[in-house]
């Protein structure tokens, strides 16, 4: 079997992008509870929905960036 | 501090109350419950009450055997006109004395108080005439099959200073009495309504070992011993609704019809009733004994929340909402899917909020209310310890006798306004001073 290298750069963009939809859940949080006037214990409280929204929103970048990669894969094809 | 009120244990709960050990608040508010205080108690810790017992029926023997394992309660005498009865008691009180006439029994100058556990039509005058030969009386409810009877029982009650106690074991059931606590101190906010059943799915039937023997065995059928649903099982529930609104109901209309158990009866198999008081709040009263889905239960509603204490739950009005992240996450899943045109306006389903409501307190037992005898941990065996220590102690329990009266007359004014198919108003003449005619 084939061993799967990654390389440092592409384990740190992955390690930011990941850390950025940490931040993006716990923002979403944040307003969640001012916009609905719940209890700030929701910050810790509902720590398992913001790991899955996290993860929502990694996939959803991952996504993106295939659909990225597919795009520019198929002009580079045409040309 | 609610959630520390409800994680009480039973034996906590008397404690707290004052039965076990010292005085509490809540003494004021159930009287009934501080028929022997913690110094009587002391006193008496030694001493046994001597018991005939009358009627040993099914109920009967239920009795028997919670007062077999009573410290305080002796039964030597025992009587029944109906020898298997009798002989199946005797094997619970072998010692015991047998009688056939309750008359004879309560001529045994070693007895001090009387169990009567008769059929509905004996309960008047077995109950008075045992007062007037000295003893104290524990009377099975309903008190009797005439408001007049009733109103006869109280009467020579209070004129004989002994002690009367009727089953109305409610009044003693952990369960209840935390409800109340928790009624009275506007937890819920001001009742609007109360809904109060009992179904079960039995005909109500004994076995009769001969025909002749059928009206004696299964006397809760026939008018002449029995005013069926309502003096048998209504009562109980009655009671509940003047506990919890403090008064009395001015008016009562109703219907009873027998529906399904077509077998010779001549009580309602299904009633259904309103009882209106006077600040215009309706309880409802439904039984039926051809299905038990429901099982029983008093709904008290008010405006801030509503409790069931058969099932031992509370609930508030307003919920605790969802957390703001399940909120946001819902409003965009609506915002997104709610205008596709997919089968129908929307395709996303609606999710009903269900309120489980909280415990009223731990370790509680709840009932489907199918046993005709009696269910254990409802009171019973609490109500029969504190009338062992009333006779006794010779000290009545405050407002006991009160709380039954009411309920036993107003059962007899539901069956009333059924049979004669109108509004009857609560008579002036058995109003005693008591809730809303102190």
């Amino acid at each position: 079997m084939k061993d799967i290298l990654i390389s440092s750069k592409r384990q740190k963009t992955e390690l930011y992008i990941f850390a950025g939809c940490i931040i993006a859940a716990f923002i979403m949080n944040v307003i969640s509870i001012i916009v609905y006037k719940t209890e700030w214990s929701e910050l810790w409280t509902q720590a398992l929905w913001m790991l899955i929204i996290t993860c929502g929103f990694y996939a959803l970048t991952i996504a993106f960036r295939i659909l990225l990669w597919l795009i520019r894969h198929l002009s580079i094809y045409k040309k | 501090m609610l959630s520390e009120d409800t994680n009480l244990s039973r034996r906590d709960f008397f404690k707290e109350l004052g039965m076990v050990g010292g005085g509490g608040m809540m003494l004021s508010a159930f009287p009934w419950l501080q028929s022997c205080s913690a110094d009587d108690k002391a006193k008496i810790v030694k001493e046994k009450v001597r018991i005939g017992f009358i009627g040993t029926g099914s109920r009967g023997q239920f009795h028997l055997n919670n007062l077999k394992s009573n410290p305080i309660a002796d039964v030597v005498a025992l009587c029944d006109n109906y020898p298997p009865h009798l002989k199946d008691a005797s094997a619970i009180f072998p010692k015991a004395k047998r009688y056939v006439d309750y008359r004879r029994l309560l001529e045994d100058k070693d007895i001090q108080a009387v169990m009567i556990a008769t059929p509905l039509n004996e309960h008047a005058h077995m109950t008075i005439e045992s007062l007037q030969a000295g003893k104290h009386v524990f009377c099975e409810k309903s008190m009797a099959m005439t408001p007049q009877d009733c109103l006869n029982m109280y009467n020579t009650f209070k004129q004989s200073g002994k002690v009367l106690f009727i089953g109305q074991q409610r009044l003693y059931d952990p369960k209840y009495v935390r409800v109340m606590k928790m009624i009275h101190n506007g937890l819920i906010g001001t009742i609007c309504g109360i809904r109060a059943y009992w179904f079960r799915n039995n005909d109500w039937r004994r076995p009769v070992p001969s025909p002749e023997l059928e009206r004696k065995i299964n006397w809760r059928l026939y008018k002449a011993t029995s005013c069926g649903l309502m003096t048998e099982l209504a009562t109980h529930q009655l009671q509940v609704g003047n506990w919890a609104l403090k008064m009395i109901p001015e008016t009562v209309t109703g219907m009873g019809d027998i529906v399904f158990w077509k077998d010779g009866r001549e009580v309602y198999d299904n009633v259904s009733l309103i009882y209106r008081y006077s600040n215009g709040v309706k309880m409802t009263y439904e039984s039926i004994i051809s299905n038990k889905f429901y099982g029983l239960e008093e709904e008290i509603l008010g405006n801030k929340g509503t409790v069931e204490p058969e099932k031992g739950r509370y609930y508030f009005e307003d919920v605790k909402p969802a957390p703001g992240i399940m909120q946001l996450i819902n409003q965009i899943e609506h915002k997104v899917f709610d205008n596709v045109s997919f089968a129908g306006p929307s395709w996303v389903p609606e999710t009903a909020s269900i309120n489980k409501g909280e415990m009223i307190m731990d370790h509680m037992t709840a009932h489907d209310g199918a046993s005709s005898v009696g269910a254990s941990d409802d009171g019973t065996v609490e109500l029969e310890t504190a009338f062992c220590e009333a006779a006794i102690t010779g000290k009545p329990a405050k407002n006991l006798v009160e709380e039954a009266y009411y309920s036993s007359v107003l059962g007899l004014l539901g069956l009333q306004a059924m049979e004669e198919n109108r509004i009857v108003t609560f008579p002036a003449e058995y109003k005693i001073p008591y809730l809303n005619f102190a």
